[in-house]
């Protein structure tokens, strides 16, 4: 699969169809795609229509735009027009069509872009190992035995195994990055609210966001300005880089502190303060928003939510109030001191996971010494910087053969592009990158 | 709701007219120790949140929902600054 920017040059140029790269896409999708459970709904209508209008203004010698026939698929949450948003549950598999698609999906529309299929997700994207009742258990393409990771696993899993060039998912806590660095992709979770939510089914309000995953830190840029409608200019000079010490070293793999240690060996360690309190007000700010949520449809028909989540979103639901706005609080005060501490930095180095992916067989991870779910705790270094708000760019350390793990790479708000320059330099260097896609898939 | 018999806030009223204003909280120095928002655990307290909550909690879900909201308080213990 060639990449995003790639395939558009191509389609632009004339040197290839928008309609050839779709028939070859759908091919590949049919014929490997099975064994990872990817894929919830394959949209080839949709998707021919869309390649075929791109051609028509190739052939008029209109410009289709900067993600001409690239294919790509979202995560099963965003709205798409004359189709039910079922966000992973059976629940709302029969809900009444959207009338519109989520201003994400029109904005990659309106660059060219072909969207070829819904994909799979921890029901209402709670969790981080997209274990779901209805569609199945996304697996790893890098090894079919293992989780992709959540709650975006299926827009990670087939990009990963090179049948899209790109995918969009959501991150709450981590569920585009977790599964970026269990896949060895780049995904991004942007300065909180940057890039639309209209459209999105929500979870938990006060820090949901949704991103891209790619295969290149270029490709990832492209999608990035797409979205918001922007184009990335970096800060001058040398990008002033700091480690995150404390917890973000305590669990983490050591090819992780080594590779952040190689990047930056003068860098200064910088701790966050009361990191276990952010993540544990997080932590009650999602049960408290998630569970509220789904109130209604708890209420009258709580046996037919996936029993992974639907636990976990009642008790969610009892929490008071009171415990919620306190949480708020004590989020609002942290925030501001965090940009604080942070603001004469452009890049924080940190792991995007504890550990390689785990076992499909035994979800569950090492964490401070104790065995621990995987669905609610592979989100311990990513949880936190949602909490701040900050953007976050998971990159895959490039280490062709072995499980993929990934860094973050975390900016000051609205300091994306000094991120993608970043990531671009340690590209460069053969510290970070994709490589090929995995055989397995 | 009923109300209490007449004696009752009668005997209410004189008992309060005789408290001094601070210990009664309502102003003065003395404030009264504010409420700390409890995450429900008992088995009453769970069966009240949900009553509150509108939702009755299916049996094969009562050991799952005590679970996670265990899991909750030593959140809220912890956010407090507590060791949980």
């Amino acid at each position: 699969m060639k990449s995003a920017a790639e395939i558009a040059s191509a389609v632009r140029g004339g040197q290839i169809s928008a309609m050839q790269v779709l028939e070859e896409c759908l091919d590949a999708i049919k014929d490997r795609e099975a064994p990872l459970i990817a894929v919830t709904r394959l949209l080839e209508d949709r998707a021919r229509e869309e390649a075929g209008r791109i051609d028509v203004m190739v052939g008029n010698g209109a410009d289709p735009g900067p993600l001409a026939g690239v294919p790509y698929g979202v995560k099963d949450l965003f709205d798409l027009a004359g189709l039910p948003t079922s966000a992973g549950s059976a629940i709302y598999a029969d809900a009444p069509a959207a009338t519109a698609d989520a201003e994400a999906v029109a904005r990659l529309r309106d660059a060219g872009a072909v969207l070829v299929a819904t994909l799979n997700m921890d029901e209402f994207a709670y969790g981080f190992a997209t274990i779901n009742a209805t569609f199945g258990t996304t697996r790893n393409p890098h090894d079919p035995s293992r989780l992709a990771g959540g709650s975006s696993g299926g827009s990670a899993a087939i990009v990963a195994a090179g049948l899209l060039p790109l995918s969009l998912g959501s991150d709450t806590n981590g569920s585009i990055r977790v599964p970026a660095s269990l896949t060895g992709l780049y995904g991004l979770k942007p300065s909180h609210a940057d890039l639309p939510l209209a459209g999105v089914f929500p979870f938990a309000e006060s820090f949901d966001d949704i991103g891209p995953f790619t295969r290149s830190v270029s490709d990832m840029q492209l999608v990035w300005e797409v979205l918001g409608g922007k184009t990335a200019v970096p800060a001058g000079g040398a990008p002033r880089v700091a480690r995150l010490g404390g917890r973000f070293r305590e669990n983490a793999d050591p090819d992780q502190i080594a590779a952040i240690d190689a990047i930056a060996p003068d860098a200064p360690l910088v701790e966050l303060p009361d990191i276990a309190r952010a993540r544990s007000a997080a932590f009650l700010i999602t049960a408290f928003e998630g569970g509220n949520l789904h109130r209604e449809a708890l209420a009258k028909q709580a046996m037919e939510f996936d029993p992974a989540t639907r636990d976990r979103l009642i008790a969610g639901s009892l929490l008071p109030r009171a415990l919620y706005e306190e949480a708020q609080a004590f989020r609002a005060e942290y925030r501001a001191r965090i940009e604080a501490l942070v603001a004469d930095f452009d890049v924080l180095l940190a792991p995007a996971t504890p550990c390689v992916a785990p076992t499909v067989e035994d979800p569950r991870i090492m964490i401070d010494g104790k065995l621990s779910p995987a669905r609610a705790d592979l989100g311990i270094h990513t949880q936190p910087i949602s909490f701040t708000g900050l953007p976050s760019l998971a990159v895959p350390l490039y280490r062709p053969g072995v499980l993929p793990l990934g860094l973050q790479l975390i900016g000051r708000p609205h300091g994306e592009a000094d991120l993608f320059r970043f990531a671009a330099q340690l590209e460069e260097r053969g510290i970070i990158g994709s490589g090929a896609p995995p055989v397995a898939a | 709701m009923p109300r209490a018999p007449f004696f009752h806030r009668l005997r209410l009223a004189i008992s309060r007219w005789f408290t001094p204003r601070a210990a009664r909280g309502d102003e003065g120095d003395v404030a009264p120790a504010p409420a700390v928002a409890q995450v429900p655990q008992a088995p009453e307290e769970i069966a009240e949140a949900a009553v509150a909550a509108g939702i009755v909690i299916p049996e094969a879900c009562a050991p799952g929902v005590a679970a996670n909201l265990a899991l909750l308080a030593s959140h809220a213990e912890r956010m407090r600054g507590g060791g949980a």
